[in-house]
């Protein structure tokens, strides 16, 4: 009976082959190079452009006399890089499979100018995330990174009449104040998302989607290990925004991901879809480093030999539709029956004005010109832009890319300056390195 | 001549409580072994079982059934249910306890998460276990078990399963054929 027990009816999975060893290793860096990245530029102007404000200009006229710039106020007093970045990471999914159910927290020092940054998730050490379980055999191409609150400090608060500065900003962050302003919930939809349909279920940070470069198929036995970068090192700014509670009128500036991807202009009230990222896979220990001469100071990426390097270059020919569309909401009326009046015509005007363009966001038509077709042409080029699995910074006129698993990559580098806040987009030509399985554990030259 | 051997089994048994039949009802840590070690954690389950003597020898026919629900510090999770037969046999050692080896066969079905499978698949047990008698009627003892989930019949498969049970027994020795 046991005999017949054992063999008749019995399943042809073998469970615990697919369980075993799977637990994955997670490392979460910062910055747009995979390993010795630029150091923190010195905070400057440049990052607290005109493009910042989500306020109405007519406003920032009226309010400061400030006619020489959109946004409220020039407190250079107060102009600083943030010194904290902190990261509130609920969980993490790869597939949308359960993956790595942890909440992880972590407070990150910004060491501005600093030529040896000591914060691993900035310095190309990475932080260790809670590991994770996957199945063998299984084709995963997204991790999903869930990101709670993201809240850097040096946001200050300011009274719009006066143009005095009234405080630091404060937050909750880990169940404690902090100092400082989560930008999370403004970086989670994009202007382009806020005009769409989907934009109820559109949320662009909860989860991050982070592809992972070439995909990953575990089988069975080795130590994986997945790196998944966010460009945060060199890519944040300023922005400003009104705060209207009763009779206060605030100026609350604050840090949040660079525009450089999707523009973000006066009166938006959202700056999401700025949020880079690329996840890629090794073996540990099954790799090698690739190291050479280059021009210094600039950045050296290495892409799969397969894709083209226009995928990984912002194309600068798509740019956001114009904002012809701009109808500002009025300022809400002074008590007097007047202006009670003017502001319920404007309105009026605003609204039939506003819900026209609307439409035409989300007509599909075949006019190549129309709205929907600019609007969807902008968001395709910036959902198409990679960030290469591979890259580093060359201070000197040497560079190293390490932890390179075996494969044929196409190295580049960069030929122009790239300001805080942008990413590289002009690159030299291609050279084609391959890593031999022999040669695990070496280091290959190539002079670029 | 049968009715005679049946009067005689029936006056050893009477004195011998251990050869009634008996069920039982076992809880204990669970725990898996080896490679199994690395995907689930420790837990506690439980189970039922029964015995049958084989007339007046020192053999016992057993069946047993357990539930054991796996967890681990990740996602992993195995829900086991072994359902087994065996063939026990009682150590010659005369003194209060009793103390009698184990080994049989059976299945196991199990689910995992998350690799979403539910399965039977063959099992293979070996154990011991140590008896305290309570009077007649009841006994209540220690086991010990080692489970291996036959695995490695699959083609390409490189790992059984591995489990210790250990328990602490309560059972009840029913006097079903009288005096």
């Amino acid at each position: 009976m046991i005999g017949a027990f054992a063999i008749s009816g019995c399943g042809d999975q073998p469970i615990f082959d697919m369980l075993a060893g799977s637990n994955v290793k997670v490392v979460l860096k910062g910055s747009y190079e995979s390993n010795d990245p630029r150091p923190w530029l010195a905070y400057t102007d440049l990052l607290n452009d005109d493009t910042i404000a989500i306020v109405p200009p007519n406003y920032a006229l009226a309010y400061n006399n400030n006619s020489t710039s959109d946004h409220y106020l020039d407190p250079s007093a107060y102009n600083a890089l943030p010194t904290v970045f902190n990261l509130d990471i609920a969980e993490m999914k790869i597939n949308k499979d359960d993956f790595a159910p942890f909440r992880c927290v972590y407070k990150c020092a910004i060491n501005e100018g600093s030529s040896s940054d000591s914060e691993p998730f900035f310095n190309g050490t990475g932080l260790i995330f809670k590991s994770g379980n996957i199945i063998s055999d299984k084709q995963y191409d997204t991790l999903q990174i869930y990101l709670r609150k993201v809240v850097m400090n040096n946001a200050q608060k300011f009274n719009t009449a006066s143009g005095n500065f009234e405080g630091n900003l404060e937050t909750i962050f880990y169940e404690k104040t902090v100092n400082g302003y989560d930008v999370n919930p403004y970086q989670c939809v994009a202007i382009y998302d806020t005009l769409r349909e989907e934009f109820e279920s559109t949320n662009r940070v909860f989860p991050l989607s982070v592809p992972i470069s070439g995909g990953l198929v575990f089988d069975g036995s080795s130590d994986i290990v997945i790196e998944a970068r966010m460009v945060f090192k060199n890519y944040i700014r300023r922005y400003e925004r009104l705060y209207v509670a009763g009779d206060t009128y605030n100026s609350y500036h604050f840090w949040g991901m660079s525009d450089w991807s999707r523009e973000v202009r006066a009166n938006d009230s959202y700056i999401g879809g700025n949020v880079l990222c690329v996840a890629r896979s090794y073996v540990e220990g099954n790799t090698a480093t690739i190291s050479g001469t280059v021009p210094a100071g600039s950045y050296v990426i290495a892409i799969p030999a397969g894709d083209l390097i226009g995928s990984y270059v912002i194309d600068d020919g798509i740019t956001r539709p114009d904002d012809n569309y701009i109808a500002i909401a009025p300022r809400t009326p002074g008590e007097d029956i007047v202006s009670l009046l003017d502001y319920y015509v404007s309105n009026q005007k605003f609204m039939d004005f506003y819900a026209s363009y609307v439409m035409n966001v989300n007509k599909d038509d075949t006019d190549l010109t129309s709205y929907h077709n600019a609007w969807t042409d902008h968001e395709t080029s910036r959902t198409n832009l990679k960030i290469p699995p591979l890259a580093t910074w060359a201070n000197g006129s040497t560079y190293q890319l390490t932890n390179v698993p075996p494969g044929t990559y196409q190295l580049f580098y960069s030929t122009s300056v790239v300001p805080a806040g942008s990413l590289p987009k002009d690159f030299s030509a291609g050279v084609v390195v391959t890593v031999l399985e022999s040669q695990i554990g070496s280091t290959i030259s190539q002079n670029l | 001549m049968c009715v005679t051997c049946f009067k005689q089994d029936a006056d050893a048994r009477e004195t011998d409580p251990l050869k009634f039949p008996q069920i039982g009802v076992w809880f204990g840590p669970v725990a898996p072994l080896a490679s199994t070690r690395k995907s689930v954690d420790t837990v506690i389950g439980g189970g039922v079982f029964a015995r049958v003597n084989l007339w007046q020898s020192p053999f016992k026919l057993g069946i047993d059934g357990s539930y054991q629900k796996y967890d681990s510090k990740s996602i992993n999770q195995i829900t086991m249910y072994p359902v087994y037969g065996s063939l026990l046999y009682r150590l010659p050692i005369s003194t209060m306890l009793a103390f009698q080896l184990k080994a049989g066969a059976g299945g196991a079905y199990i689910k995992a998460y998350p690799v979403n499978v539910q399965q039977w698949d063959p099992l293979f047990v070996a154990g011991g276990e140590l008896f305290f008698p309570l009077g007649s009627m009841a006994a209540i003892g220690l086991r010990v078990d080692y489970l291996m989930v036959y695995e490695k019949r699959i083609p390409g498969a490189q790992r059984n399963g591995h489990f210790l049970n250990v328990g602490l027994f309560v059972n009840l020795n029913l006097d079903l054929f009288g005096r």
